[in-house]
Formats: structure tokens, sequence, C-alpha cells
């Protein structure tokens, strides 16, 4: 999925729910798995393929390109880090990814609950703005947006990338984190402020601890939108030094075609984090988004 | 004596209006990237499409509505559209029933279906440049497309500049490279659609017999109605958002334009041709669709409640 729009509402659904299966008694036919086999085996092979040319000597990429890794050979990773510059790379993308992700948990944590749990004025008209932001696609305000970067003299900086993902990340977070508070009950909150407990402490010492799980399903979401972003990095960012992992791994294989060794390697970099993180965490994933989204 | 004491309501009063101010200082910082980036760009979209501009200094050469004119007259403009038609025909069927068929099937008795439905969303979060070189790698003229083609007497059907080379098979090629990276999302819609399905309504027409089919046709489907709407409408909207796998695979939209969408088209306008001014026209052009479409999709949610 390349595109904001949809993968935010992708994601709003992807999360595992925990099946509860129809209440069928009857043997599952050996088709099915034929079937899940089938399509296991289509969805596995693409990225497999790749993945087996980072394990191998170039040469094997032309003489048996498609076979399985003879050995588990390591030594296209030291390559690429430094002759492919992808260690750069790999800083560069932490480096933008990882204040995206704090920044766009933190800001739609802090509008998200002002949205679900303060009675106030307005609070109706701010909820469809950041809601208008869910429909708006990246690559319509590119022209606006580099215009804005120029003016403000971002453009070839990680500034420039991070300001905007950060605000293309935030009306998602903010909705997926408004629709999280609202479910969590109200008794506790309310007696809270009868008390006089402020805010901002009735968010950190009671609304936050509730909801960790739909925290932690969020800082995922976005740590994959940012890490994996190509759009942004290829219009802001001009010099060799700046790119980040995606960017630069397309580059890389228009000038060295048909190095698919390091290329293998450039995918498993970019790949490989968000694979971890993702099973690591999709169970939170499920609770977590699942459960304040569709609720929304 | 219904009335509330003025001191009670002034403190009232006091006590919304500090309410009001806390509620800003929480939503301002979201306010304030959200504004820079996306609202504010909005307006400036909007504003750029009417002027005549290369992107250098301020725009002055306002030009009313001939952006907009141009690219109703410009033939590639059509095109575009219409290959992001071809690629909506391509993929969606792809990702509907694939997605379907594997959650019905995951929603039945499966051993490792866990496992399993973690493999088939695996596609959906990895990186549009993961997917483009993977499938180019899967695509090249000595890749297991080709061969697989060869091998099984359908030679014909190849040719010589691989898959994503050739002007006629290129979009169905990365339409199909989509559709793969996209399968596994419209998956987790239809599994927590058919979640929501009452077990009792299968248990009802078990008893007058039904078999697998009937099962499907007359209790899954129906319930999986307005779950099938956010599918599609999602996939019809997404198909306007093509992108990041054309940009890699068919740079420069492809040859002789043959996967040239307006997502493509309105990027290389602007940033090849320095057309700043005609490209945030075709932006515009590009929202008003998503817009309309969404406000459709609201629409018939909110009849159908």
């Amino acid at each position: 999925m390349s595109d904001a729009t949809s993968q935010t509402a992708a994601l709003a659904a992807a999360p595992e729910v925990p099946l509860v299966a129809p209440r069928i008694r009857r043997r599952t036919p050996v088709g099915s798995y034929v079937l899940l086999g089938l399509i296991a085996l289509f969805t596995v092979l693409p990225l497999l393929l790749i993945w087996f040319t980072a394990f191998k000597p170039n040469i094997d990429t032309v003489t048996k390109p498609y076979a399985p890794p003879d050995s588990f050979y390591l030594h296209n990773f030291v390559e690429a880090w430094k002759t492919g510059r992808f260690g750069t790379y790999f800083e560069n993308s932490v480096r933008i990814t990882i204040p995206v992700v704090i920044v766009s948990v933190v800001f739609s944590m802090l509008a998200g609950y002002a949205l679900a749990s303060i009675r106030f004025r307005g609070s109706r008209l701010f909820l469809i703005v950041f809601t208008i932001g869910l429909m708006i696609p990246t690559q319509a305000l590119l022209i606006p947006l580099f215009i804005t970067m120029r003016d403000l003299r971002l453009l070839d900086t990680f500034w420039s990338v991070i300001i905007a993902e950060i605000g293309f990340a935030l009306p998602f977070g903010v909705f997926i984190m408004r629709a999280f508070f609202r479910s969590l009950p109200t008794e506790l909150t309310d007696a809270a402020r009868m008390d006089g407990c402020s805010e901002l402490r009735l968010l950190w010492h009671i609304a936050l601890p509730l909801s960790l799980p739909a925290v932690l399903a969020l800082a995922l979401f976005q740590f994959i939108f940012s890490w994996n972003d190509f759009l942004f990095p290829l219009i802001f960012l001009s010099s060799e030094n700046a790119r980040t992992l995606p960017l630069g791994l397309i580059y890389f294989t228009g000038k060295y075609t048909t190095n698919w060794a390091l290329t293998g390697a450039g995918v498993i970099m970019i790949s490989a984090p968000v694979i971890l993180l993702y099973i690591a965490l999709q169970r939170h994933f499920v609770r977590g988004i699942v459960a304040g989204g569709l609720r929304g | 004596m219904s009335t509330v004491p003025y001191v009670v309501r002034r403190r009232q009063r006091a006590a919304s209006a500090r309410r009001w101010l806390v509620a800003l200082a929480f939503i301002l910082p979201a306010l304030a990237f959200y504004g820079l980036v996306v609202l504010r760009p909005l307006v400036d979209a909007v504003r750029i499409s009417f002027y005549d501009w290369d992107g250098f200094g301020p725009p002055t050469d306002y030009v009313g509505l001939d952006n907009y004119r141009k690219a109703f007259d410009d033939p590639l403009f059509w095109t575009s559209l219409k290959h992001n038609l071809v690629w909506m025909a391509i993929s969606l069927p792809l990702v509907v029933g694939l997605g379907l068929l594997s959650a019905v099937l995951l929603a039945g008795r499966i051993r490792g279906r866990t496992m399993l439905r973690t493999l088939y969303f695996l596609p959906v979060v990895q990186a549009s440049a993961v997917i483009a070189l993977a499938w180019r790698w899967v695509y090249s003229p000595i890749g297991p497309v080709t061969t697989g083609l060869d091998k099984s007497g359908l030679g014909f059907l190849t040719n010589d500049d691989g898959w994503v080379g050739n002007p006629s098979w290129a979009l169905p090629s990365v339409a199909v490279a989509a559709a793969w990276a996209g399968f596994g999302f419209s998956m987790v819609i239809f599994l927590a659609g058919i979640q929501g399905i009452d077990p009792a309504l299968y248990d009802a027409v078990e008893v007058d017999g039904a078999g697998a089919w009937q099962r499907f046709r007359y209790v899954t489907m129906p319930g999986l109605r307005s779950v099938t709407t956010t599918v599609l409408v999602l996939g019809v909207i997404g198909s306007f958002l093509v992108f990041d796998l054309l940009y890699i695979l068919t740079p420069n939209g492809g040859v002789i334009q043959s996967t040239q969408v307006l997502g493509t088209l309105l990027f290389y306008r602007a940033f090849s041709h320095n057309e700043f001014g005609y490209g945030a026209a075709l932006s515009v052009v590009l929202m008003v669709i998503i817009f309309a479409l969404s406000w459709l999709y609201l629409m018939v949610r909110e009849r159908r409640d």
C-alpha cells in the first residue's frame, strides 16, 4: 500500500482479531488446505526469491538466480553496508523514523484525549477538521508542500521529511486515540476530576495506563508508515548522504542494475525491522487499533 | 427560585473557559503540524492551480481556470485517468477475490490459522521499494513467470522486454504486484466482518441441509455486504492514488506513456517540467475525485444505517 489514506484505513482494520470460528462441527475439507497453501505460496514466493539473493555471491544470482542459497553467505550485508552506503541510509532512516513516531504518538494522544474526554465548545469542529485529513492523499499536496519546505529552507534536511510525515500521521493518530479514550469508562476520570486532578495528570495516570496497547499499536503503525515512506524522501531529499533506506535502495538499483545480491541485502535491511516488530507486537495491534478504531 | 445563584453561575462560566483553554493547549501541538503540512498546503494547491507558474519566485501570472482547461484538452490527462481505471479493473477483483477467499477459508476450522493470517498480511507491511524490487525480480526475462510460461507451452505469451518493460503488459503486471501487496488487508476486513455474523444463522441453514456453497451464498455473503462495500470503496480510491510502484518500476510514465496515471502525471509535470501551476490543477482534480468517492461512500453507508 503506497498511500496514506488507504493504508490508514487498512491498519484501522488490519489488526489481528482473535477469531471465533462459526460453530462448524464438520471436518475441514482437504481442498481448503490446498487453496490456503497455494495462496501462501503466492504470498511468500516473491519475497522469498529476493531474500534468497541476499545470501548468495553475486555470481550465483546470474548462474542460478532463483535457487535457494547454498550456504549462509553474509558478505553481501557487509558490502552493502559499506560500499553500497546502506549503513548511512539505515542511520538516516532511524534518525527520521524515531522522532516521527514519538512526536506523532504523543501529539495524537494529547489531542485525542482532549477531543474524547474534555467537554468544550468547538470540539466537534476540531474533530471534523482532523477527520478531513484522513481523506487527503499525500500526492495531492506534494507541490505546495515542496514549496513550503523550500520557503522554510528545509529542503534536503531530515526536518522536511520529519515534519511532513508527522503532519500526515496525525489525523489517523488523533482519530484512533480519541476513539480509544472514548471507550474507557468515565467513572474514574470523573471522580478524579471532582478531586481537582488536572487533565494532564488524568491523562498520564489514568487514561494512558489503560490504553497502552492502543498506544503501542499506533506507534507500530506510524513506524511502518515512516520507515517505508518513499514519496516524501523522494521529493525533499536530493543529496546522496541524506537518503533513507527505501530511497537509497532504489537509487542503488538504478545505478547497479545487475547487482541483485546487494539489492537483496538492502531489501532485507528495510523488511527485517518491520517484520520483527510486526510479529512481536501483533497481539497489541489486535486489541489496540481494532478495539478503538471500529468503535469510533 | 429556579435560577442558579449568580456566584455559582460565574464560577461555572470560569470553569468552562478554563476547560476550553486546557483543551486548546492539548490540541494545539497536533493542530500546528497538521495545519502546516496539510491544511495550508490544501489551500495553496487550489491557489497555485490558478497560476501559470514555473515554481520560481512568487506566482504572478494569474490565468484563472486555464490550467484546468489545459488538463481537459490534454489527451494524456484522459489516458492517465483511463490507466487508473484499467488498474482498478485488474487489481480490484484480485484484492477482493483473494481477500474474501482467504478470509472465508481461514474462518473455518483450520490448523495454523494464526500463522497463515500473519503470512498473508506480511506483504501489506512491506515498503513499496521492497514490493517493487521483489516483483522486478519475479518479472525478469529469466524469472519464474517467463520460464514457467515457457515450460508449460505458453511461451507465446512472453516477450523479450520483460513484463514491466512491455507497453501492453506493464500496467497489468504492476497492478498484479499491487494486488499481491494489498489483498491481505481486505482479508482482515472480511475476517472482522465474518466474525460479526451470528453463528446461529449457520446452524439454521445447516439444519436445512445447506452445503458449503449455500452457507457462503445465503449467510456469509449477505452478512458481508457492508464490509464488501468498504473494501470496494477503499480499492477504488486506492486505484486513483497509485504512484510508488509505477514510479519505481516504469519510470517517466513507462514506455510510450503506457503506465502514466494521474498521480505520476502531476508529479512529472511539476518536478520534471516545472509546470507547478498545471501540476497543482491536476492535484485538485485528484482531490475532487477522492472527496467525491468518500462522500458517496458516506452517503451510501448513512442510507443503509
